[in-house]
């Protein structure tokens, strides 16, 4: 059997302050394949941020093992999980999070500049991104030039840009309208359709229906599993 | 990627306008100041390191002891040639001696007449032993016979016109004619050896300098010594002395066995902070230096935290762009050095704002400092090296901080919208901004309070009148001098002049003082050093001073001018007259132990009034009848047109003294004129005032920009709960209020005790002025109100929902 690209062992995620400790992800034992759309499900605070940051290599784990393409990184120093970030993950968060002093183009070009590509290739790489998401003709705006749904378009094409493994999306939708918010989902599933990872937290069952698997977590424990049927485009 | 990080962090700048202008703002103040002051110190450390063979040029000092001590920076004319043929190792000499002794000589170019000081007998060995260039005529000849004169580049071109007509011209300074056989440029700003003409030395007549060169105790001359190579100056001291055993001791033994010359050697890198020797041309001061570099690292240290402070109020700011940077792969290393970066950015633009600030106070920079720098010294290549410096270790220092903590900032937190805390080393910020406030206080209370000194001596009815007078000069060498009394009665001819005195002396420069014999009650004499002017007989009407008792001078009284004197109220009080003081016998150019040039009585008691500045108490005072010395004219003008008086004045000046030049002053002026010093410091305290309150204003602005950034949470749920624009203000001026107190605390004792020591310069002063110091603290309560009012007025603005929706 083919290695999944993600895979946790006993993963656990302890906060602690002065006076209280707060176990935000308990003995988590997950998989996810090569090429499959995940999604992740739960009530508020039961944890599924807190597994995304973790599986997005933007915190390290306190416990447990977590195996990247076969590989033990839930030891890594943040340097070499961010050497693994930039060339193989993606992300896509509910408030966008572009950059207000960048254009769209340069806030997509940003991971190939991180990736020290040349000027060149980089150009016609943001370039080929934004024509596929729709927004080329928007590459001399800023953020707050655009619409919701345009912003969250750019925050997608600069996950992508860098032809990520994986894609983690944090409540895509979250800030958008539903006609907006559909828009996204359909560019999730195009992307997982060519062949890209997809890791969704979210709220809505909705948007969760376009998941290949849904996993629930609450108290920080991953309780059920359903598989759904895959919404015909 | 480097692009990419100039981009945002221009973009950045230029978004956040504010709060970068101030940043700059800061920066630049602090950098200017840096500027100025490395201009100064370089300037000063350089004093005279121009000559090329100055590491083996030594100044030769000589040390009197004949009856009392005279320590000095001259020697007697005889020590560098006695030098140079008794020991090989001294390979040459140059004397330096001050024509008219410092005082302006008067030069006749043809038929014009200047008034010039710095003009120097010199010896032809000047070229050889100093590094001073020529623009015309040969070194080798320049001054090696009698009456040539070397003249600066900027008196050639004012007498002359030009530079190569000034050559071979003849000029005549007092009674000699000299040859113009160089011109020489103009003395450079970092020499002690100011001059603006040198003359051969050997112009002087055979005879004077027979009895100058014989007379071991004549301190005359600056002599300077070149050896044939470097020493240590201490290691030739007992040469020195077995060359005072040889000459001197033969020379002063017959005369007083007990007296004793002293030569000892200074080397010339150096000498420019020498000021333990009488007699020495103006020095710097090495406390200045020091206090000056000081003040430089502590206001650029006080801008660079001030910086720092408000990159990190705006650092909550940037927290998501941190995050994001991080989510597509930027490590911490990249986070900071994109911040260290920016910080650099706004450090290059402080520099131009501060070179900016330097073009625009290098007038009153100059005026305090008496230096005479242009804008183009700026960027002199050590300059420019201390400035690229500066900015560079500056921006590394006050980025380092901020980068270090935005670059710690959890990707996975801030991009969730909880806002990092950076509210470490609080204590340390409160600790600066008393700091601040508190030189801020001391810098507004010294100004105030020396206006105020300065208001007093200013207004203090000093017992004359000293209102519409003109001083006009007469040197003795005008025709004027010689025709006093018609001159005078030409200037009376006009309605406008209300009276004329002559006299030696007037109000408003040192009063000399003279060895008296006087007479106490019990009839025996006693030698005292008394305080002396000489005046005619109008002196007393026209400044309006009364006698008490006996009479004026009179001219009907011939013998006033030898034998009558006038005292003021001081000398009869200290000389323990208690019976009537008319008649008392005084003496005066003392020959032996009863005799003396001029023997009399005092006539007449003249009320006191402040004939020196209000930094002496009063002094016993005594005035001669000289109608025919007077050095001074003091005309008394109706008001209204002074200018048609004054031209008037001029006009009959010009009919007795021909081209020479007419110099005048106004008494009042004059009266001022002695407290320079003072005035000059008022204008160093007060430009100090306004920086350190525009730091301290910038330091709060960014310490409350923090404040609010921090508590913006709090701020909004107060204000949801219902708080007023005015509850806000309360809760955060409340703080600042009290850091205020405490700096108060800690500047109001200092202040006094320095205020209460610098007064002590004057006999006559006000109290501490505790006014100055409220004052002071409503000035500084003003502009810490205003500065947080920006804040307050912004927080009144903000929609809480918002804020509140982002956490």
């Amino acid at each position: 059997m083919e290695e999944p690209i993600i895979r946790t062992e006993q993963l656990e995620m302890v906060y602690r302050t002065d006076e209280v400790e707060t176990l935000a992800l308990n003995n988590i034992n997950l998989s996810i394949a090569q090429g499959e759309f995940i999604s992740i499900m739960g009530p508020s605070g039961c944890g599924k941020s807190t597994l995304l940051n973790v599986l997005g290599m933007l915190d390290k784990p306190s416990g447990g093992r977590y195996f990247f393409n076969g590989t033990d990184i839930s030891q890594y120093s943040e340097k070499k999980r961010a050497e693994l970030r930039k060339t193989h993950i993606g992300f896509v968060f509910q408030s966008f999070n572009l950059i207000d002093e960048l254009s769209v183009f340069e806030n997509v070009e940003l991971p190939l500049v991180y990736l020290r590509m040349d000027t060149g290739a980089r150009r016609k790489k943001v370039k080929q991104i934004l024509e596929r998401m729709g927004i080329a003709h928007r590459a001399g705006h800023y953020p707050q030039q655009l619409s919701g749904g345009q912003q969250q378009r750019v925050a997608v094409a600069r996950a992508l840009v860098a032809d990520p493994k994986v894609i983690f999306a944090d409540e895509p939708t979250g800030n958008l309208d539903s006609v907006h918010g559909d828009e996204v989902m359909h560019l999730l599933t195009d992307l997982h359709r060519a062949g890209t990872t997809v890791v969704m937290v979210t709220h809505s069952p909705h948007d969760a229906s376009f998941s290949e698997r849904t996993l629930n977590l609450f108290d920080g424990k991953l309780i059920s599993e359903t598989s759904n049927q895959v919404k015909a485009l | 990627m480097l692009r990419n990080y100039l981009k945002i962090s221009l973009r950045h700048i230029a978004k956040n306008r504010t709060y970068s202008l101030i940043s700059i703002l800061g920066l630049a103040v602090g950098i200017a100041c840096s500027l100025f002051i490395s201009m100064y110190v370089y300037n000063e450390l350089s004093y005279d390191g121009f000559h090329l063979k100055k590491d083996r040029i030594y100044r030769v000092v000589e040390k009197i002891d004949h009856n009392g001590e005279i320590n000095a920076a001259l020697t007697s004319i005889a020590v560098g040639p006695t030098l140079v043929e008794d020991y090989p190792e001294v390979e040459n000499y140059v004397r330096f001696l001050s024509m008219g002794g410092g005082s302006a000589q008067t030069v006749k170019v043809g038929d014009k007449i200047f008034r010039e000081s710095n003009f120097w007998f010199t010896d032809s060995t000047l070229f050889e032993v100093m590094s001073f260039d020529l623009l015309a005529g040969d070194p080798a000849t320049a001054l090696n016979a009698p009456n040539q004169v070397v003249l600066s580049e900027q008196l050639a071109l004012k007498f002359f016109g030009r530079i190569d007509s000034a050559m071979g011209q003849s000029i005549q300074v007092g009674t000699n004619t000299f040859s113009v056989s160089g011109v020489i440029q103009d003395g450079p700003r970092n020499s002690d050896i100011v001059y603006d003409a040198f003359t051969s030395l050997s112009t002087i007549p055979q005879q004077s300098m027979q009895a100058l060169e014989q007379d071991w105790f004549r301190l005359t001359t600056f002599t300077f010594v070149l050896f044939n190579q470097t020493i240590e100056p201490g290691s030739f001291d007992a040469r020195l002395d077995d060359f005072s055993e040889r000459y001197v001791k033969p020379f002063i033994e017959p005369i007083s066995p007990n007296s004793t010359a002293v030569f000892r050697l200074q080397p010339l890198i150096g000498l420019h902070f020498d000021n333990s020797r009488e007699y020495d041309l103006p020095k710097g001061n090495r406390a200045y230096l020091s206090i000056f570099i000081l003040l430089a690292i502590f206001i650029l240290s006080i801008a660079s935290i001030n910086y720092i402070n408000m990159s990190l109020s705006q650092s909550i700011k940037r927290a998501r762009e941190v995050g994001v940077r991080k989510s597509l792969g930027a490590h911490a290393g990249q986070v900071r050095g994109q911040f260290l970066g920016e910080s650099l950015i706004i450090c290059f633009l402080a520099l131009v704002g501060g070179l900016v600030l330097v073009e625009v106070l290098l007038g009153s920079f100059n005026n305090i400092t008496g230096k005479n720098f242009a804008f183009a010294d700026v960027f002199s290549l050590r300059m420019v090296i201390t400035m690229v410096s500066l900015t560079l270790v500056v921006g590394l220092l006050s980025g380092f901080y901020p980068a270090l903590v935005l670059s710690r900032f959890e990707a996975s937190e801030v991009l969730r919208g909880s806002l990092p805390k950076i509210g470490k080393f609080g204590n340390l910020r409160r600790v600066l901004m008393v700091l601040q406030f508190a030189f801020s206080l001391l810098m507004i209370i010294g100004t105030l309070s020396i206006y105020n000194q300065m208001h007093y001596l200013q207004h203090k009815n000093l017992g004359f009148d000293k209102d519409q007078m003109v001083v006009i000069n007469i040197p003795q060498d005008t025709a004027v001098y010689n025709h006093l009394a018609s001159f005078k009665e030409e200037l009376l001819k006009n309605p406008n002049v209300l009276g004329v005195t002559g006299s030696g002396q007037m109000p408003g420069n040192r009063v000399g003082e003279l060895m008296f014999r006087i007479e106490s009650d019990g009839g025996q004499m006693q030698e005292k050093g008394i305080k002396f002017m000489a005046a005619d007989e109008d002196f007393f009407r026209l400044l309006d001073l009364e006698i008490v008792e006996g009479r004026g001078f009179s001219e009907d009284i011939k013998s006033d001018i030898q034998s009558g004197f006038i005292v003021n109220q001081t000398a009869v009080r200290q000389f323990g007259w208690t019976d009537d003081p008319l008649g008392k016998r005084m003496q005066w150019g003392l020959i032996d132990a009863t005799t003396a040039s001029n023997d009399g009585k005092v006539v007449g008691v003249v009320e006191d009034f402040h004939f020196a500045s209000l930094h002496n108490p009063m002094e016993p005072l005594a005035i001669l009848f000289r109608p025919n010395f007077s050095l001074l004219f003091s005309v008394k003008l109706k008001g209204g047109d002074v200018k048609g008086s004054l031209a008037f004045l001029e006009d009959q000046w010009t009919t007795f003294a021909g081209a020479h030049p007419f110099e005048f002053q106004f008494l009042d002026e004059r009266i001022n004129s002695q407290y320079q010093e003072e005035q000059t410091l008022l204008r160093i305290f007060s430009y100090f005032s306004v920086l350190s309150i525009l730091i301290a204003a910038l330091g709060l602005f960014a310490l409350t920009s923090f404040t609010v950034e921090q508590r913006l949470k709090e701020f909004s749920v107060r204000k949801v709960l219902g708080a007023k624009v005015m509850d806000l203000g309360q809760l955060l001026g409340r703080e600042f209020l009290l850091l205020l107190g405490i700096a108060l605390l800690l500047a109001a004792p200092l202040a006094w005790y320095l205020l209460a020591d610098w007064l002590q310069n004057f006999s006559y002063r006000i109290g501490v002025p505790w006014g100055s110091f409220v004052l002071a603290t409503c000035i500084t309560l003003a502009i810490t109100l205003l500065t947080i009012s920006y804040h307050i007025f912004q927080l009144a603005r903000a929609n809480p929902a918002r804020t509140l929706r982002m956490e």
